[in-house]
């Protein structure tokens, strides 16, 4: 029982008070932000990234980052529930059922059984990381250039070719964020590339700067153009406790739910929403009474709530033991692991495995302190909603101006912070999905490196990515799902 | 209209790159200087901009 010990190593190191203590801080946080409607979880983790920097423990800031993430999107499922407002896209499907309950009279019975449901998959999730992530990272450990090139390509137009919208918009964004990957001196030759001589461009830009700016600013901006403020009518939360007619309704649906959830998530791209879909499919088609399905059917809470935390959890496992990030939030944690020296990728788990477990665990933990925080704390929770949005935005920006300038102690990072809301208001506008940027821009520059080098040891011969079999094969992966896509896509139309 | 306003967008970001990775030494490809990978990129994006454009172009009649 290797992992039996791996996972008790784990918990040596994430089972410290500080730990504890920045995991309900990121759950407090995240959900608090999360409930705003209007705002992903992306937007979430990217406005509280920068605080993640003055964490000076690597365990603690990804700890932390953990409990944003889980806290945003169980946030998102709170209002769903209560309000019918999707905090993002994967808790549409919970608005169906879990806001029909709400109406019945079991807002919090749905409630309790999203948080359950979701802990559930949340807990097979950490194991299938466990048990997954470590021979999967042995195989890439294997891997010469021009193999690791091809599987950079094949994240990345997987990731691209699953999301919905265009594919070439996705693939633009992606090579938008390379390019602006690329700022800074190259290691190479020790070259300024775009720095136009300015000091403060030589490093590059920060990545948190382009994600509070595109991702944080960018949606906040958006919102405030298009959103209205709502005056939420809270249910009345009678019993938190779902009846032992629900519970049993709920199993199966969430064991399906997390199985269906821990599969697509692994797969790059939209696994989350991809996952509550298809869960809600599920369900529907194996249910005795599918004409009930949007009237308040706890299999259409539980399966869903479970599946989107299985995918969400299972998406760490390419980010691990790869060091490919398959979404937008992927690249955020790889993002807050670089400041802290660490660069994710196969070797990680043999040479920080303190690290590695310590974060499988943390993650279970926090999917634990997420039901004891939250259910308790519903109420407050909602009443976030009554607070005027101007207000709220207001705070917001304040926290990531001050977030961004701490980093360096520098103003220009904060004027850098205006092009960006405003690229990222477009693209909103445009209807332009961000998150290819931030994947591009994350992996840009792993991505020069390794095709330097793979066309160093082939002396410039491009052909070498289809001789070599393995890298022919990832690229003739990618290449079948772009045109599946493709076509799927305009038949769709 | 939005595809356009997205290919414009493409376009002076691939155009504005390619323009300065010009000044880099782009290196052979056994041996790629600092401005080889960005023009690459930046070639790719303003290929991708000009398709968007076809498409919608094409699209509409």
């Amino acid at each position: 029982m290797e992992i039996l010990e791996n996972l008790l190593m784990g918990g040596q190191v994430a089972l410290t008070w500080q730990n504890l203590a920045y995991c309900f801080l990121g759950v407090l946080l995240g959900t608090l932000v999360g409930v705003l409607p209007g705002i992903s979880p992306v937007a979430v983790i990217s406005i509280l990234l920068p605080m993640s920097y003055a964490l000076g423990d690597p365990i603690t800031s990804i700890i932390f980052m953990a409990g944003i993430y889980y806290g945003s999107q169980y946030g998102g499922s709170t209002t769903a529930i209560l309000l019918k407002i999707p905090g993002e896209s994967a808790s549409l499907v919970t608005t169906l059922d879990g806001y029909a309950m709400t109406r019945n009279g079991r807002a919090g019975a749905a409630l309790a059984i999203a948080a359950l449901a979701s802990f559930f998959a949340g807990t097979v999730a950490t194991l299938i990381i466990g048990l997954l992530a470590a021979p999967m990272a042995e195989v890439a450990f294997k891997f010469g250039p021009a193999e690791y090139t091809a599987l950079m390509v094949l994240g990345l137009l997987a990731a691209i070719s699953l999301t919905n919208g265009s594919f070439l918009r996705g693939l633009g964004m992606a090579l938008i964020g390379i390019l602006l990957g690329t700022i800074g001196i190259d290691i190479n030759s020790g070259t300024q590339r775009f720095t136009f001589g300015d000091p403060n461009l030589m490093d590059g830009i920060s990545f948190a700067i382009i994600a509070v700016g595109v991702f944080g600013l960018g949606e906040l901006l958006y919102n405030l153009f298009t959103g209205s403020d709502i005056k939420p009518r809270i249910p009345k939360l009678k019993d938190l406790y779902p009846s032992k007619q629900e519970f049993k309704e709920s199993a199966m649906p969430t064991m399906r739910g997390t199985a269906i959830g821990s599969m697509l998530g692994i797969l790059p791209g939209a696994g989350a929403l991809l996952s509550s879909l298809a869960s809600y499919a599920v369900e529907k088609k194996l249910s005795r009474d599918p004409e009930n399905f949007g009237k308040g059917k706890v299999a259409g809470v539980a399966g869903p709530e479970a599946a989107n935390n299985a995918g969400a959890q299972t998406s760490f496992i390419p980010m691990l033991s790869l060091g490919i990030p398959t979404t937008a939030v992927m690249a955020l944690m790889i993002a807050s692991l670089m400041i802290h020296g660490i660069q994710p990728g196969p070797q990680i788990i043999s040479s920080n495995p303190d690290l590695f477990w310590g974060l499988v665990v943390s993650m279970w933990i926090v999917n634990a302190v997420l039901v004891i925080l939250n259910l308790p704390l519903v109420g407050v929770w909602v009443s976030v909603l009554k607070i005027p949005r101007m207000l709220l935005f207001s705070l917001i920006l304040v926290a990531c101006i001050y977030g961004i300038h701490s980093i360096n102690n520098n103003w220009f990072d904060v004027w850098l912070l205006l092009p960006f809301a405003i690229f990222g208001f477009v693209c909103k506008k445009l209807d332009l999905e961000p998150a290819p940027l931030a994947m591009g821009f994350v992996i840009g520059l792993m991505f020069e490196e390794y095709l330097r080098r793979s066309l160093m040891i082939s002396r410039g011969d491009w052909m070498y990515f289809l001789d070599k079999p393995i890298s022919a094969m990832f690229l003739a992966i990618a290449a079948i799902l772009v045109i599946a896509s493709i076509v799927f896509k305009s038949r769709k139309r | 209209m939005s595809d356009y306003i997205t290919a414009l967008l493409f376009l002076c970001v691939g155009v504005f790159f390619k323009y300065h990775a010009s000044f880099l030494d782009q290196g052979t490809m056994s041996g790629m200087g600092p401005g080889y990978y960005p023009d690459l990129v930046a070639t790719a994006l303003i290929v991708i901009a000009v398709l968007i454009a076809l498409k919608r172009l094409i699209w509409k009649s």
